[in-house]
């Protein structure tokens, strides 16, 4: 991998987690081809992740009780898995999302102050 | 919560193992068939867009591999292919398995057998209440000795209120359950009324001694165990309140025992009383303005809440010096000091167990040496299938881990087997006899495979499992994979790393079966030395028995003495019977035989009052006959010593050595005080010298002992002994039969007026039953040691056969050579000799240094190190020429055309 891609690939394991979890609520139920998409759109391919590495998360989230996994036909007449949101995934969504906003603005607080 | 919820999904989802696969690959399948139509319609051709699209998927199976890790528990997983995998190799190569597990087996075997006898004396909880806080008195400071006490002390010791409370005095005795159908000998424990409080011990029924009942002229109750009211009162339910016949007296029940608390006894000075059942208690009554100062209690206490050991002992040794003004004519060195009775049994069995500990080390370490060997040897066999899987991908620490499953399942194994073993062989050792050992039951019932044991067991065998394992996992999983591959399976010359590891094994297997060896062969000698060393007297074809007559009509000394006569002439008519005589105490028999008293020689001033005890005996005039104790000077008694006539006495020789110096002395008077209360003083003059004897043990010195006449003894003498043991007869017999029992035993109840008789021994076995704690050692050591030299030599043979057969192409071409059946004979067992030499060497070596710690249990006989030393590496040495030389023959009857030809 050139030093671009690494640095591009490197997305700490908990904030995957957190994008699937918003683009999840957003979008609403979603397969990972569908997330993967949504994913390189929104970030303006600047997180180009290897589309398999969703799979690991969706376990995981699936695994926690976050999202739950129903088999369903696309519009292609596909079968495909899509994924959605629990009750706990939507709490756990709202509680992740205020820690990284108190995060960021610590974070802006500290370096955006004065010299 | 999430955590949580993780776990679950994963275990769930090890249960279930299902369609997760299927589905995944149609997920994914369908994720790229997406990914492909989506390129296609940008523009790519369908060839190009597969290929994009798994570029873009990034690699399929390292995605499927993460996905299989998350899933589940790897490590588990994992484990569980090991163990199948180790099942199945296991499985092929069964000799291999056999003798692995037979060697392990006996190794934790050992440890299990001697640690579930450690864990009944001394780890399990003692079954008292708050036990850290009960001690047991004692009158010397530097050791918990807890000889026998006098009721003077104990009631010193019961006014010490500032220390302890519950101060509880109890013996154990054996008494006449009489006054029905079938009378018999019954054990008893007399006790204090604190005593049941002390020791929290509940009644199933009834009621524990009042204060009033255990004073001097209280009432006769008495309260039975559980067993002896099923067995011998038919659990008849209305039995508290009735009395029954101990001793020849009226006690009132007035309670029953429950069950649980009748194997528990506490600790007392007597080890044949360790692992005894008591059937009856009954209260002390010891009067509490008693001075004597004969000792025949044992006492215990609670600590009073607060109070620690140090100041409790502190406290006493200011009391001592209160003691000694009261009783001026205590030793100086007595110092009244107080011991939790975990440290007692300690002190008891310390010794013993320690070097129990060590041996059972060594022999599984030998046996641990032996398997790793044997592992190499089938790692050497296994090294082009661990070069491919190695090959393939899997990582040295996946390797190693899969070679420790396989030793752990078998070590395992082996330690379950050797549980089931050793727990069965100590049982089995201590059926009958529980050589002096205390708390472990009868016929060793309290030893058992409680938690402890087991997880003992299961260290241990894991523990085994990794040392054993280890040693081949390394040494297999390092090596070159190229290497290994391009090896031919049967090198003629091959493993040579391997082959001296295996030499270094057997090396140390047969050093450590030398000191073990050597250590046996010390202890058997100590034995011997001990067991057979003269006693003083001549104890082939004596019976001994005992008669208790405590409570009986025959109380005085005149009603005693005629008993002795008719007894002894009634035994004397008896066809087959040499000589008989009664006596108040068999010499080396367990019962409380000593009674000791101060003596103060006429004429001679009274300086040094603390050495000047002796052992008092009262025998009939015949006792020295029975038993060939030899005169020295003057004459033995004769009937004529009676009451009318001058008062005499005998002394042993050791009591000229102590006061005389040795020189003669039959018409020197002096004057004998014997230490009981309210009694004037008499004189006795000394008639006789004779040969000394060992009454207080085979291993200790001779004490200086005085010999009353029978007829001649003083009132409140033969009071006390009547009272306090059963009286013992001896009679010399031709020879000691089945018959010859039964017709003394008939002819002694006839004598005493129909009192059971009981305890009928011979003296022979007296003297075995005293060295039993040495015995019971040295039968363990013999075991250990003999199998130590087994699989020492099981393993040199093992390690000379196998490198017989991986020589077998070099040997072949020797022969074709010219070499003739000895030089290949020689050549082999060259080998095997360098190994043993080394290994002699070293054992003898290391045992050096090791015998100066065991030559401490082998008391004051000074035993020859060379005896030992010599004897051990003969023997091994034998034992592995022997082994050596069985695969030499087989070497040397090679077909040197098919040895060519091997590979």
């Amino acid at each position: 991998m050139s030093k671009e891609e690494r640095a591009r690939s490197q997305v700490p394991q908990g904030t995957l987690d957190l994008i699937v979890l918003r683009t999840l609520a957003t979008l609403g139920p979603q397969h990972a081809y569908g997330l993967a998409l949504r994913l390189q759109q929104i970030s303006d391919a600047l997180l180009n992740l290897n589309q398999g590495t969703l799979y690991p998360a969706l376990l995981r989230l699936e695994q926690q009780g976050l999202i739950k996994g129903d088999w369903r036909t696309t519009e292609h007449n596909r079968e495909a898995k899509y994924y959605s949101l629990t009750r706990s995934g939507v709490k756990a969504l709202a509680a992740e999302t205020e820690r990284w906003n108190r995060l960021a603005w610590l974070m802006e607080t500290l370096l955006g102050g004065p010299a | 919560m999430r955590r949580f919820r993780q776990i679950t999904a994963k275990l769930v989802s090890l249960a279930v193992r299902g369609n997760s696969e299927k589905l995944l690959a149609k997920e994914m399948a369908a994720h790229l068939a997406m990914l492909e139509e989506d390129l296609c319609r940008q523009g790519l051709s369908s060839e190009d867009a597969k290929f994009a699209a798994r570029r873009a998927f990034g690699g399929l199976e390292r995605v499927k591999e993460e996905y299989r890790d998350l899933r589940g528990f790897i490590w588990f997983e994992q484990l569980w292919q090991d163990v199948h995998f180790s099942l199945r190799t296991l499985r092929k190569s069964p000799g291999f398995a056999m003798s692995a597990l037979l060697a392990l087996a006996l190794g934790i075997g050992a440890n299990t057998a001697i640690f579930s006898v450690i864990n009944a004396v001394l780890l399990r909880p003692l079954p008292f209440p708050d036990s850290d806080r009960i001690v047991l008195f004692s009158n010397t400071r530097n050791e918990p000795d807890i000889a026998d006490t006098s009721p003077a002390r104990f009631n010193f010791w019961r006014q010490q209120t500032s220390i302890v409370h519950d101060v509880s005095g109890y013996r154990y005795g054996s008494i006449n359950f009489t006054g029905v159908q079938q009378p018999e000998q019954i054990q008893f424990a007399e006790v204090s009324y604190s005593y049941f409080r002390l020791f929290g011990l509940s009644l199933l029924r009834g009621r524990p001694f009042t204060t009033n009942e255990d004073r001097r002229g209280g009432a006769n109750v008495a309260i039975v165990s559980e067993s002896f009211w099923r067995r011998a009162l038919s659990s008849n339910p209305q039995v508290v309140g009735k009395s029954i016949q101990l001793g020849g007296k009226p006690y009132e029940v007035i309670g029953i025992m429950s069950e649980r608390h009748e194997t528990q006894a506490p600790l007392a000075s007597d080890p044949a009383s360790f692992n005894q059942t008591v059937d009856v208690w009954k209260p002390f009554q010891i009067d509490p303005a008693s001075n004597d100062e004969n000792g025949f209690l044992t006492v215990a206490a609670r600590l009073r809440p607060g109070v620690s050991l140090a100041a409790a002992n502190a406290a006493l040794e200011i009391a001592t010096r209160n003691f000694r003004r009261q009783f001026p004519r205590i030793s100086p060195n007595s110092t009244f000091t107080v011991w939790p009775i975990k440290t007692v049994i300690q002190s008891h069995v310390h010794n013993q167990l320690s070097i129990l500990s060590v041996a059972v080390v060594f022999v599984l370490l030998i046996a641990c040496l032996n398997v790793a060997s044997l592992s190499l040897a089938r790692a050497m066999d296994r090294k082009r299938e661990i070069g491919i899987r190695a090959a393939i991908g899997a990582s040295r620490n996946r390797l190693i881990r899969q070679m420790l499953t396989e030793s752990i399942i078998l070590s395992t194994a082996g330690g379950v087997l050797g549980v089931a073993v050793g727990l069965a062989g100590i049982r089995g050792l201590l059926i009958g006899n529980s050589f002096n050992i205390p708390r472990v039951g009868q016929s060793g019932s309290q030893i058992t495979a409680d938690w402890r044991v087991l997880l003992f067991s299961l260290v241990v065998s894991i523990g085994s499992g990794i040392l054993f394992g280890l040693l081949p996992a390394f040494d297999g999983s390092s090596e070159a994979v190229g290497e290994i591959l391009k090896e031919s399976t049967r090198l003629s010359t091959g493993g040579l790393r391997a082959n001296k590891a295996r030499s270094l094994l057997v090396i140390a297997e047969i050093a450590i079966a030398v000191i073990l060896l050597i250590g046996t062969a010390h202890l058997i000698r100590g034995f011997i030395a001990v067991r057979f060393s003269n006693p003083g007297f001549d104890s082939t074809n004596v019976l001994s028995m005992r008669i208790s007559l405590a409570g009986s009509r025959i109380q005085s000394t005149e009603e005693l003495s005629r008993v002795a006569e008719n007894a002894a002439s009634r035994l004397n008519l008896l066809p087959g019977v040499l000589a008989a005589a009664s006596t108040c105490c068999v010499p080396l028999d367990s019962y409380n035989d000593h009674l000791i008293s101060d003596v103060i020689i006429a004429n001679r001033p009274s300086s040094d009052t603390s050495h000047r005890t002796v052992n008092v005996t009262t025998v009939s005039p015949d006792y020295f006959r029975v038993l060939r104790i030899p005169l020295l000077d003057g004459r033995f008694f004769t009937p004529k010593d009676d009451r009318a006539s001058e008062p005499v006495v005998i002394v042993s020789q050791a009591f000229l050595r102590k006061f005389w110096r040795g020189r003669r002395t039959t018409d020197e008077r002096f004057q004998t005080q014997l230490v009981f209360p309210d009694v004037p003083a008499h004189r006795w003059r000394i008639v006789g010298v004779v040969g000394d004897l060992h009454a207080d043990g085979l291993s200790t010195q001779a004490p200086p002992i005085v010999y009353f006449s029978m007829a001649q003894s003083p009132e409140e003498l033969t009071q006390y002994v009547v009272n306090s043991n059963p009286i013992g007869w001896i009679v010399r017999v031709r020879e000691s039969s089945r018959a010859m029992r039964a017709a003394l035993q008939k002819q002694l109840s006839l004598a005493s007026g129909g009192l059971p008789v009981t305890n009928v021994r011979s003296m022979d076995e007296i003297m075995a039953r005293s060295v039993s704690g040495r015995r019971f050692n040295m039968l363990l050591l013999v075991v250990f040691g003999s199998s130590a030299v087994l699989l020492a030599a099981i393993g040199v043979y093992a390690l000379i056969t196998y490198s017989v057969h991986r020589r077998t192409n070099e040997i072949g071409i020797r022969i074709a050579l010219g070499a003739d059946l000895w030089n290949v004979r020689a050549m082999v067992m060259l080998q095997g000799l360098r190994l043993t030499v080394f290994g002699l060497g070293i054992g003898i070596v290391g045992s050096w240094i090791l015998t100066h710690s065991i030559d401490n249990f082998l008391f004051s006989l000074k035993v020859e190190d060379s005896f030992a030393l010599t004897i051990a590496p003969v023997l091994i040495g034998g034992i592995a020429l022997f082994a050596t030389w069985i695969p030499s023959r087989s070497a040397s009857k090679l077909d040197p055309a098919q040895a060519l030809r091997h590979e």
